[in-house]
């Protein structure tokens, strides 16, 4: 296999493992069809789903012998350009012709593929057969010939299921690079989109590009970026996830570093404010990087609906995002230590409810909060009409039984009730799922240290915030340090016609990003 | 590295010593205190010896009973529960009586949510309030505005004394207070933090006088605190204290009525405004006026006129001026002549206006010379009539 | 990555820095020491004068950075002053700093047990802090900066807020008589203001990670104005909510002050718990610089220890030094000491570095 890197060339042999294959296969191409096809046989372990087929060339030429893997090719392409332009042009061919003549007519006029190459060694043959080419042998010559033909069957595009949104494009990745590419094309046709394009995995060969517009992203991010994707050395690539587990500064870190999304729009218009979109074959979700803090609190529709609205939306997520993360912890707090903190009515009739309830505050917090957790997760892997029903139910049910039945507060149960539901405006799931995290540290600071130890846990997790950087950048920009150009779409989103300047996070070389032409 | 293990040995630092259910905690709303062993005193105390020649007082804890306060419908009857719980026992000190109840209470007490003080007259006589009041004033769990009383009779039973629809007493005598704007007599109430300032700088002041009926409080007026030993030397009500409120200009309505040709008048006061002039400077011989302006309307009348008729307006202003310096006299004889204790803003003026002078004199205000006592005090009333209703004559 | 600037300091955030610097523990006993000094409202005069003064110091600081830019204060200090009296005036701030860590745990310590917690042993609530402290100081110098740029408006929030709901209950009339004081007065009213202010100084030593610029100087003064217009206000809205006497008779008047503030209906209370939370975050400013600037300093002496090595190894020094007062009095009399300290070692820096540097100039050019 042959990666280009930064000019050079690297060769990548198979492995094949098993002492059963072992046998007699030789890593080398022969000059006959025969001989090739059964060597093939051997490396791959005789598979049903290999398919060969002889087409002899001219009344007495050589035969010709093509080898692919059954569903992973287009068939209909094959049968009719492949096969029928070979069985249909022996007219041709002269009958002393030398096996290569006919190679190189076969390849260069006849077969109305438009992307074929040669092939000089068995593994990049059968590495590309399992890609899904057609490898052409022919009788006489070493040459192989890869007829790229590919024609799996695939998802159609569709909206994202993750990220829906009420005003915007619905169309989503799916699972072939190429299409994504395509999307993203589409969206974006500005000859400075460029494209780096890699392999990572040792046994599954996985194509991972990086997309990155010249001129606003800086070349030294997308320069590291390939850096660290290069130097994975993994099996397979099954998820961005598994490329951004092994690319993120710090995997300590509660907070996502980089960005996955599902949508294409999303993805330009990271790659519009100078980061790198990451793509890989076989996954609809795509990585933005960089990404700060305040990334993960925006949702596409911001840029779509008008200013006043979205910025509405942008500050209620954001006390969305408190109340998620301290809301629990501060009712812990507040009933086991803080009792003056109360107003003096609301402290009654809480102490009033809480009459009977057998459990300390904290114990009761944590099993609300692991009640819901554990209900989520179920949620997820029930088939959606049930999957609904159960989250209601759940809920209201289970919150019900438990308060009628004295095991818990009513307070609790709207205390655990907002918690939940302020942590489902969160539009990035990753980031809901660090909330989460959090939230559950600062439920057990409050435990033992009350207001206090709230605060030293806030001031814990700001410590680190600032301390992370993704690739050069402090994530708690545009926080700390800010500007005034990234404060204008952080917390409220300005009127278009005011931000006239592209975000100054990633440093971009194009500092504009829109403005008004000046009318007559 | 270093950072992970900062954080781990945070985790290990559990103690939870200061975890309280709120369920726990009993929250004290009021606190009325009694010189002890008067007839009402019940349960057997284990009290400690009383060092030699202090008082022992009772005091009571109104506890709420949180659970109880969604079913109760105020003071306890048949089959109801009570909303409070009213817990006493005696000592010597605050502290001590504190540990008593904590150790009779199934609750922890809990004062951060305390509404009100209350002490009886007998105990605010004695040098009792100067010193327990100390402990509310010192406690970091308390507030500055929750408010001091000061009450006829047995201070405990003014814990006790609500409408049926009340749940806490205590509470009562707070929705009292905030609904005084409405009523005709406004009293100016009495805060921790107010009276801490005052005695710090030495000064009188007043708090609020309150006679506990069976199903009510009435607040009658204010007892009157000297500066020097911080004692109650008198108390000013009714008309008193609407003269007191006239010259201190803490006023926000009220009615004064007067004799108008054969039948009487009321005149609502709408707005008040007091201002004090000091005329002469010599010590001995304080001369101060003060100018009071009161504008409002006429609400009621036994006796018909023409009140669109200039004249008439000025007799009525002048009967009402009349009026006026009537309560102002009252109030300032009583303060001045009777219990010798500014609590008129005397000193406040001076102090403000003629730093000076005030130092010079503040040492014996009240007491010594006694220059607050020997001031000539005259008051210039200004009464303005806005309106006399939506009609002029009713027949 | 070198490409970004985002390891300096960009100068529009140097006023949020040097604001930071100096708020921390002393605006909470402000109000009583400066009302007790001057006996009287005037206090915010006094408060005015030192500050004014201490914006004349800033801008030296700024200037001796903008001297030597991008030079760390040992660099300077070695070429200007020599390398043996560096050596002894860090050593000196060292031990300051530490002093001054000291104090921060402590008040620290003593304000949530008196506020927050009973039972729970003093030690334990110094401790958590001390490690978060050394949390922040074994990161990354620039993230101290940002942490700072974090805070701040939280910080400042909570102060409007408290003034916001006092308005209520200000009285006017406490504030009388005005200018009742004499020179005598407020000489004696300034010289005890100016530590106050102290916290100017740190930027000094943070000055290598400022970008280059002709503006620090006034940024610099930004900041302190910013500063001296809080603590005015604090001033007076003590004196003018609780009343003079009170201000001079309470230990910690901002807090009380706090207690008194009331959100229109009443339906939260206690507003000096969570004004005292949100101050902890200046606190803990104030002892993370407490921290590293010993750190620094040592670091710069013994150039061959590591850094982590000095903080692990100080900040237990500081937990068991702030131990020792006993009682109340004796934390606020260290404190005031190693204000005065501060004041007389480092203070003083900027001002004979720039002298040296001007004597240096003239024997090079003569």
């Amino acid at each position: 296999m042959i990666t280009i890197y930064r000019g050079r060339t690297v060769k990548v042999a198979i492995r094949v493992n098993g002492q059963q294959n072992q046998e007699n296969f030789k890593r080398s191409l022969y000059s006959t069809v025969h001989e090739n096809i059964d060597n093939i046989r051997k490396l791959l372990g005789s598979p049903t789903d290999l398919v060969t087929r002889k087409i002899t060339i001219g009344p007495n030429g050589p035969a010709c012998g093509l080898v692919f893997m059954e569903e992973l090719v287009d068939m209909k392409l094959l049968n009719e350009s492949v096969i029928q332009s070979i069985q249909g042009c022996s007219q041709t061919f002269h009958p002393h012709q030398s096996a290569n003549e006919i190679f190189m007519q076969l390849r260069d006029t006849i077969l109305p593929i438009a992307h074929l190459q040669n092939a000089f060694t068995l593994d990049d043959v059968v590495l590309k057969m399992l890609e899904g080419q057609t490898a052409l042998f022919l009788d006489g010559t070493k040459q192989v010939l890869l007829l790229d033909t590919p024609g799996w069957k695939e998802r159609n595009i569709e909206e994202a299921p993750s990220e829906k949104v009420v005003r915007g494009p619905r169309d989503g990745f799916i699972e072939n690079i190429a299409v994504n590419l395509s999307l993203v094309r589409r969206k974006l046709m500005d000859p400075n989109l460029h494209v780096r394009s890699l392999t990572v995995g040792k046994r599954s060969r996985k194509k991972v590009i990086i997309l990155y517009i010249s001129g606003i992203a800086r070349i030294e991010l997308v320069d590291e970026l390939e850096r660290r994707i290069s130097s994975i050395i993994v099996d397979t690539v099954p998820e961005t996830g598994t490329i951004e587990q092994w690319i993120e500064d710090s995997f300590l870190s509660p907070f996502p570093q980089l960005q996955n999304t599902e949508r294409p729009d999303r993805a330009v218009s990271g790659l519009v404010n100078g980061r790198a979109v990451i793509l890989v074959d076989g996954t609809p979700f795509a990585l933005i990087a960089p990404v700060t803090l305040s990334h993960h609190l925006k949702s596409q529709e911001d840029d779509y609906d008008r200013w006043p609205i979205s910025s509405f939306l942008r500050i209620l997520r954001h006390i969305a995002a408190i109340i998620s993360i301290f809301l629990p912890a501060l009712y812990i707090a507040l009933i086991e230590y803080h009792h003056g903190l109360i107003p003096t009515k609301l402290a009654f009739s809480i102490a009033g409810t809480r009459e009977g309830v057998p459990f300390p505050a904290f114990v009761e917090a944590y099993m609300m909060e692991f009640t819901m957790e554990i209900l989520r997760e179920a949620g997820i892997r029930l088939p959606t009409p049930i999957g609904q029903t159960i989250g209601i139910v759940g809920g209201l049910v289970i919150g019900e039984a438990a308060v009628q039945a004295g095991v818990v507060s009513p307070i609790m149960v709207i205390v655990v009730a907002l918690t939940a539901i302020s942590s489902f405006t969160m539009p990035s799931y990753a980031f809901a799922s660090s909330l989460r995290l959090l939230r559950f540290s600062f439920m057990a600071a409050a435990t033992v240290f009350g207001l206090y130890g709230i605060m030293l846990c806030f001031i814990a997790f700001s410590i680190h915030i600032t301390n992370l950087h993704v690739l050069g950048i402090p994530y708690s920009a545009p926080l700390a340090p800010g500007t005034i150009t990234d404060w204008k779409s952080m917390i409220l989103r300005f009127p278009l016609t005011l931000m006239r300047r592209r975000t100054r996070l990633t440093e971009p070389q194009d500092k504009t990003r829109s403005r008004r032409r000046p009318t007559p | 590295m270093v950072r992970l293990l900062c954080l781990v040995l945070c985790i290990l630092l559990t103690g939870c010593w200061d975890r309280r259910e709120i369920e726990d905690v009993g929250f004290i709303v009021g606190v009325a205190i009694d010189v002890a062993g008067s007839k009402d005193s019940s349960s057997a105390e284990d009290a400690t010896q009383a060092p030699e020649g202090e008082r022992t007082y009772r005091m009571t804890f109104q506890q709420v009973s949180p659970s109880n306060i969604q079913q109760a419908s105020g003071k306890s009857g048949g089959g109801q529960q009570q909303a409070y719980w009213n817990i006493s026992s005696e000592g010597n000190t605050m502290m001590e009586v504190v540990k008593f109840i904590a150790a009779r209470s199934p609750r922890v007490p809990f004062f951060e949510h305390q509404k009100a003080v209350l002490f009886s007259e007998e105990v605010a006589k004695s040098e009792g309030f100067r010193e327990l009041i100390d402990f509310f004033i010192r406690s970091p769990e308390m507030r500055r505005n929750t408010r001091v009383y000061v009450v006829k009779g047995m201070a405990k039973v003014a814990l006790d004394a609500a409408p049926p629809d009340i749940k806490l007493p205590a509470f009562y005598l707070d929705r009292i207070i905030a609904n005084m704007e409405k009523s005709s007599r406004v009293i100016p109430e009495s805060q921790l933090g107010d009276i801490h300032e005052r005695m710090l700088s030495r000064r009188s002041f007043t708090a609020l006088h309150v006679v506990p009926g069976k199903q009510d409080v009435s607040i009658v007026g204010n007892a009157v605190f000297s500066s020097e030993d911080n004692r109650m030397v008198g108390a000013l009500d009714g008309e008193d204290v609407e003269g007191r409120n006239l010259i201190t200009g803490e006023y926000y309505s009220g009615a004064i009525k007067a004799k108008f040709r054969d039948g009487i008048f009321t005149y609502n006061i709408t707005k008040v405004k007091s201002s004090i002039e000091l005329e002469d400077p010599t010590p001995e011989n304080l001369k101060v006026t003060i100018k009071i302006k009161v504008e409002g309307n006429i609400s009621e009348t036994f006796e018909q006129a023409d009140f669109f008729h200039p004249g008439v307006l000025e007799e009525l202003e002048s009967l009402i001026e009349d009026e006026l310096v009537r309560l102002t006299e009252r109030a300032v004889i009583k303060c001045q002549k009777e219990y010798e204790t500014d609590v008129l803003g005397l000193s406040e003026y001076l102090s403000k206006r003629y730093p000076k002078l005030w130092v010079s004199v503040k040492n014996d205000w009240e007491t010594g010379m006694k220059y607050f006592t020997k001031s000539d005090i005259t008051i210039k009333p200004e009464a303005q009539i806005r309106t006399s209703g939506v009609i002029i004559k009713s027949r | 990555m070198s490409v970004y600037d985002y390891d300096q300091i960009r100068t529009t955030d140097i006023p949020i820095i040097v604001t930071t610097m100096q708020l921390g523990v002393g605006i909470l006993t402000l109000p009583k020491i400066v009302a007790e000094i001057m006996g009287s409202s005037d206090g915010w005069l006094v408060i005015l004068i030192s500050g004014i003064v201490m914006l004349g110091i800033g801008a030296l600081i700024g200037q001796v950075i903008n001297r030597f830019p991008g030079q760390s204060l040992l660099s300077i200090s070695n070429q200007l002053l020599g390398i043996w009296i560096t050596r002894f005036i860090f050593l000196l701030l060292a031990l300051i700093g530490l002093a001054y860590l000291a104090v921060v745990l402590r008040i620290t310590g003593m304000l949530a047990k008196l506020y927050f917690f009973d039972l729970t042993p003093i030690e334990v609530l110094i401790l958590i802090f001390a490690l978060v402290i050394i949390y922040c100081v074994a990161g990354l110098r620039i993230a101290i900066m940002r942490i700072c740029l974090l805070f701040l408006p939280i910080i400042i929030g909570i102060l409007i807020i408290i003034f916001l709901f006092n308005l209520g209950h200000m009285r006017w009339d406490n504030l009388e008589p005005y200018f009742t004081a004499d020179w005598r007065d407020i000489v004696r009213g300034t010289a005890t203001a100016l530590p106050s202010y102290n916290g100017i100084i740190i930027f000094l030593f943070y000055g290598y990670l400022a970008k280059t610029s002709p503006k620090i100087p006034r940024m610099i003064m930004i900041g302190t104005s910013v500063v001296i217009t809080l603590y005015i206000l604090v001033f007076i809205f003590s004196v003018g909510v609780l009343g003079l006497y009170t201000t001079i008779n309470t230990i910690f008047p901002t807090i009380e002050m706090a207690k008194e503030a009331e959100v229109p209906g009443g339906f939260f209370e206690r507003l000096q718990s969570i004004f005292f939370a949100v101050w902890m975050l200046a606190i803990f400013t104030s002892g993370v610089f407490a921290l590293d600037i010993s750190t620094m300093m040592l670091e710069s002496i013994f150039q061959k220890v590591s850094k982590i090595t000095w903080i692990l190894s100080l900040a237990p020094i500081g937990y068991f030094l702030s131990m020792i007062p006993r009682n109340e009095v004796e934390i606020l009399s260290m404190s005031s000491w190693a204000a005065i300290a501060l004041f007389a070692v480092a203070i003083p820096l900027p001002i004979i570095l720039l002298i040296a540097d001007r004597v240096k100039r003239r024997t090079a050019h003569g």
